[in-house]
């Protein structure tokens, strides 16, 4: 008799099996999803600069030239046009670019009145106005975020004659920490590593009964002497392989190529991936069961992978969504995890404060495959 | 190359990766043929049927269907031939009627044409009274039947079928054989691939498959006169027993069970049949019949195989 | 191509779509579906952030600020507590997202230009919301200095316009007034939502190679162009009834101005349509099982067009050789073209670049993929193995010929 170890190795070794005869799939999962998240990291970790403004200086003054070039000389801002009046700009505003970078349009305008230099030398306050292009939103803020911080120190440094470091202690003072210069890549790899990782092995393994199932084999597979927990854990090892290699790529990616700090301990995070992959493998069994065909269970992996980007934390902060979204967030494993992954990999965060999302990962993980291997025994009844 | 020739096949050969699964092949089937192509699985049926069909590309040599090459003219093939896959190659999910549709509309049958066809082939195939059916939904003769009827809706002159009657009943087996009959009749040439040996009786000729090769191709009892000796059938009490004794009989050929009874192939009737009753009683077997039996494709095909040359295929032989 | 043989494909395609439920809401419901997700995501703003408080001063100017974080609706006061360094473990636990330092003389100013201020520390993991709370609460702080400024200016008997900023901005919002991110997103998001009708087309064909039906359909006289066509055609339609869906719900659930010609966009959408399905069949020929198509689909349809077109990271902001690898993906021209019809009004004219590039990636996909197709079986099929072991199984009760010697 052979032991339950061996069989469910039995039963894993067949799936690897068949994995391996898919041959483009392997390397194609490897390769693919690391140059996806190549792709990400470069696109995300760019920041928002060199945006098309166009200014229209009605005042032609030294002042009005000074605030020009104080704009012109941040990172976000950069001068692109010069027009002779507010109809002329709004209207090249209008237009876009068609050359190969299609939303290189104008995303600021600029309007200085005539009068600007003399009334802010005589102590005056003079108008100016932006407009802003708001079919770029994100780009659009950020513009007028630097736009306004810049003019006031331009306003300031002429009239009273004040660097910022002169009144820098009259501000509220600010620290930023973990992500000290707010670098989104250290907050979307980390997301999307997990995303990638959910993904893949649940997608593989929600396939795993329901292809036996399409090729007819899932009868054959139910009258073999296996038990119902060495079945699920069989189908689930070797997506599970699959993820953890996937898993330790892109995190070798991140940390040393993308440079995200991996600020804790890398032991329990390489451990606490182990708990979080059972849980998310039990989910993809489940699926995978009651889906009678490939196509079905991919459709609910689909809805599945889709309610838990809401409720996850993976691109806004669970923290920030309703109360009801957050209570219900307690129950999805993907949600721990990346307060787990990011938590160690940022905020050098220990078992000490983690403790509660892994002993939750373990208690939803548990009562997945539990639940897996009770529906797997009552379909056979 | 004679006019009557239909299909010619050149030393032909295909392989996957390691496996070479049709190994330089040469064959000729005449028109109007009923051609068996019988062997075990996986001794290349399938992949020779499917290079016939110009659905696969030989690795080495040639195949001409009705003087178009498999290869270069294989869409010319596709219009005059009926092709039906060993699995199911119909939509489960249409039914009998919207599958004939569909595959006449492929097939270029159309109009009044088609409207005077479904009719025939509902008739032939007992199909009417299923014709909303969903194809999934059939037993596994009838889904034979449908497929049977998609494949010759544009009456072709050829007819592929690979593995027709695997996995249908035996009284399903013969009606799909007596269709397949009637086509021939009407003078289709068909080449039909089976691991049944009994089936292979009711083609003009068979061609014997084994490991990628020819063993023989010839008329069933052509391929029979082949084996030397004769065939004894022997049923007693204790045939566990007296299996391997026999075996080691000089003159016993080959040895074949079927539930207690013992087929003997035997090089020489009369001397081997005596050396068997001195057996039996020195074994002190006395409950047993031993009587002649007739030749058949099974026992011939199985001679055949051990004494092809090279090694003993182990399949056959464990 | 030969029509008859694509409209019967397409008849029978037809069949499949509406007779698998899953299928039928995977092109039906699932975009809608799918962009409810989308715009709920997108659009949550950071509400009751909590925020931390160490309060040196516990005095009326402090118990206002307070109040005034409280009354915020983005941040609200979560925890006190009596040094920095006590905040530690909350802002590693996440129960805190910012902490305010209020100095111990916070409110008292003197004519020598004192100003005591506060000093905010803000967890930056996630930036987006950080930089929302803090812009928040700086701007509270801020505001609460200058009022406090004001007021003591004014009790030392002095103008408080001092305190006015040097120059006065003026803003004015073109085409999305409200800068509201979903009227901006919602025109390339239409387009994302196309990827499911594509998914299900993808698997389909991949379905048919499993199933066996394609080496029946290979081995019949069919063009193949027509088959792929054929094929292809049903997703068009839903595909097209999707953007119609979409594109009211736009209107009427989100109120997204639509300032172009609706033919043009619907001629966009169509092309558009047509491109996604063109790399959908490519797939499917290049990958024949089902499980492989759907990894590929997932990586070709959702990640890059999400991140790459510029959807939610500006592409201006983007390497110019990943702008340049964009110019092969459908989407980034989608996205151009229906943001500017949509917000901008601006029409396929002005924007001939995009509008040509999509228009021969819609039609240049699907012959690459009909071009690639072979009308013969595929050779390698991973689970043959298992198939014949069944029909072996079958086999062994029907007396098969390969048992002898007992
Ligand atoms: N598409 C294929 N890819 C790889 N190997 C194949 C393929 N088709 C057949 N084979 C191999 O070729 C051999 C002959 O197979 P086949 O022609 O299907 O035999 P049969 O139809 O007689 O059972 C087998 O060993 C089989 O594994
Ligand atoms: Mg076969």
């Amino acid at each position: 008799m052979k032991s339950t170890i061996n069989r469910t190795l039995d039963i894993a070794w067949k799936e690897l099996l068949h994995m391996r005869k898919d041959r483009v799939l392997l390397p194609f999962l490897v390769i693919g999803f690391l140059l996806e998240l190549t792709f990400v990291a470069w696109a995300t970790s760019q920041p928002i600069d060199n945006l098309n403004m166009a200014v229209v200086d009605l005042d032609q003054s030294e002042q009005s030239a000074a605030l020009v070039a104080a704009l012109d000389a941040t990172d976000t801002l950069t001068l692109r046009h010069e027009v002779a009046d507010e109809a002329t700009a709004i209207e090249a505003m209008d237009q876009v670019n068609t050359v190969l970078t299609p939303h290189a349009n104008t995303i600021l305008t600029l309007v200085i009145p005539a009068g600007f230099g003399d009334t802010l030398t005589s102590g005056g306050q003079p108008d100016v106005r932006i407009i802003l292009n708001g079919a770029e939103s994100v780009s659009a803020r950020e513009a007028r975020r630097v736009a306004e911080q810049t003019i006031l120190e331009q306003g300031m440094r002429v009239r009273f004659n004040m660097e910022p470091a002169d009144y820098e202690d009259q501000l509220p003072q600010v620290t930023v920490k973990y992500n000290e210069d707010l670098e989104r890549s250290w907050y979307t790899l980390p997301g999307e590593a997990a995303l990638i990782f959910y993904m893949v092995t649940m997608a593989l393994a929600a396939l795993a009964i329901s292809r036996e199932r399409e090729w007819g084999t899932y009868e054959q597979l139910r009258v073999m002497p296996f038990r119902s927990v060495e079945v699920i854990l069989g189908k689930a090892l070797s997506p599970m392989l699959v993820g953890y290699v996937l898993f330790l790529s892109v995190l070798a990616l991140m940390t040393l190529v993308f440079g995200v700090p991996l600020r804790g301990s890398l032991p329990l995070l390489l451990i606490v991936a182990v708990l979080y992959l059972l849980a998310e493998m039990g989910k993809g069994v489940l699926l995978s069961m009651m889906a009678r065909t490939q196509l079905q269970a991919v459709l609910l992996v689909f809805v599945l992978v889709m309610v838990d980007l809401i409720f996850s934390g993976y691109a806004v902060a669970v923290e920030t969504l309703p109360q009801l979204v957050q209570t219900i967030a307690n129950f999805i494993p993907i949600r721990h995890w990346l307060v787990i992954l990011r938590g160690v990999m940022l905020k050098n965060a220990g078992l000490d404060v983690l403790w509660p999302h892994i002993v939750a990962l373990i208690a939803i993980g548990a009562v997945i495959i539990i639940f897996t291997a009770w529906q797997y025994r009552r379909n056979a009844s | 190359m004679a006019n009557d020739t239909m299909i010619d096949i050149q030393s032909v050969s295909r392989s996957f990766r390691q496996t070479l699964a049709v190994d330089s092949i040469t064959l000729s089937i005449r028109r109007g043929e009923l051609f068996g192509i019988v062997g075990p699985d996986g001794a290349g049926k399938s992949t020779l049927l499917r290079m016939m069909a110009a659905i696969l590309n030989p690795t080495g040599g040639t195949i001409a269907i009705a003087g178009h090459d498999s290869v270069k003219d294989a869409e010319d093939i596709k219009s005059i031939m009926g092709y039906m896959p060993q699995g199911f190659g119909l939509y489960t999910d249409l039914s009998v009627q919207e599958n004939l549709r569909f595959t006449a509309d492929v097939y270029g049958v159309t109009g009044a044409q088609l409207e005077k066809r479904l009719p025939v082939l509902y008739e032939f195939t007992d199909l009417a009274s299923f014709k909303d059916y969903q194809a999934g939904k059939l037993s596994g003769g009838m889904k034979k039947k449908l497929a049977l009827a998609c494949a010759i809706i544009h009456e072709p002159p050829l007819l592929l079928l690979d593995e027709p009657t695997t996995g249908v009943d035996p009284v399903a087996r013969r009606g799909f054989w007596d269709l397949l009959s009637g086509l021939h009749a009407q003078g289709t040439t068909t080449v039909v691939s089976t691991p049944y040996m009994d089936e292979a009786e009711r083609c003009n000729r068979v061609a014997l498959l084994y490991n990628g090769r020819v063993l023989a191709c010839d008329s069933p009892s052509a391929i029979k006169a082949r084996v030397p000796g004769a065939v004894l059938a022997l049923t007693s009490s204790d045939n566990r027993r007296l299996a391997p004794l026999l075996l080691g009989l000089s003159g016993v050929i080959d040895i074949q069970t079927y539930g207690n009874l013992l087929n003997i192939i035997v090089t020489d009737r009369d001397t081997v049949r005596s050396r068997i009753l001195d057996l039996l009683d020195s074994e002190q077997i006395d409950d047993y019949t031993l009587e002649d039996a007739p030749m058949r494709m099974e026992e011939a095909f199985i001679y055949l195989v051990n004494h092809a040359e090279g090694a003993l295929p182990e399949e056959v032989a464990s | 191509m030969n029509l008859r043989h694509m409209f019967a494909l397409a008849r029978k395609e037809f069949y499949h779509i509406v007779r698998d439920p899953g299928t039928f809401l995977l092109v039906t419901v699932g975009p809608v579906f799918l962009m409810i997700v989308f715009t709920y995501m997108l659009t949550s703003e950071v509400k009751n952030a909590p925020v931390g408080v160490i309060d040196h001063a516990h005095n009326d100017a402090s118990a206002e600020l307070i109040d005034r974080i409280e009354a915020d609706p983005v941040t609200r006061i979560a925890a006190y507590y009596e040094s920095v360094d006590a905040t530690d473990l909350d802002f590693q636990r996440g129960d805190i997202v910012a902490a305010v330092e209020i100095p111990e003389n916070y409110g008292q100013f003197s004519l020598l230009g004192d100003v005591p201020t506060v000093h905010m520390i803000v967890d930056g993991m996630e930036p987006t919301s950080a930089e929302q709370v803090l812009e928040t609460v700086y701007t509270i702080a801020d505001e609460h200095t200058r009022d406090l400024a004001g007021d003591a200016l004014s009790g030392f008997g002095l103008d408080s316009s001092l305190l006015d900023l040097p120059i006065n901005v003026e803003t004015e919002t073109l085409f999305n007034p409200d800068l509201r991110s979903i009227v901006d997103f919602y025109p390339g998001l239409m387009g994302m939502m196309l990827t499911l009708p594509a998914l299900a087309l993808a698997l389909s064909l991949a379905k048919e190679a499993e199933n066996g039906t394609l080496e029946q359909l290979v081995a019949s006289p069919v063009d193949k162009r027509a088959l792929l066509a054929g094929k292809m055609l049903p997703y068009l339609v839903f595909g097209m009834i999707d953007v119609v869906i979409l594109f009211i719900m736009g209107q009427v659930a989100y109120s997204v101005p639509f300032r172009g010609s609706l033919l043009e966009y619907m001629l966009v959408a169509l092309l558009f349509n047509m491109a996604n399905l063109g790399l959908a069949l490519l797939i499917a020929v290049f990958v024949r099982s089902q499980q492989v198509a759907i990894i590929v689909a997932f990586l070709v349809f959702f990640v890059p067009p999400f991140f790459l077109s510029g959807m939610f990271f500006p592409a201006d902001a983007m390497p110019f050789i990943v702008q340049l690898e964009m110019v092969e993906f459908p989407s980034m021209h989608y996205v151009s073209l229906a943001k500017a019809i949509f917000l901008q009004g601006t029409s396929i004219r002005d924007l001939l670049f995009n509008f040509v590039i999509l228009a021969i990636l819609g039609i240049e996909l699907f012959e690459i993929a009909a071009f690639i197709f072979r009308k013969k079986i595929i050779v390698t099929v991973p689970w043959r193995k298992w198939f014949n072991r069944d029909e072996k199984r079958q086999s062994l009760t029907q007396q098969p010929i390969a048992q002898s010697r007992g």
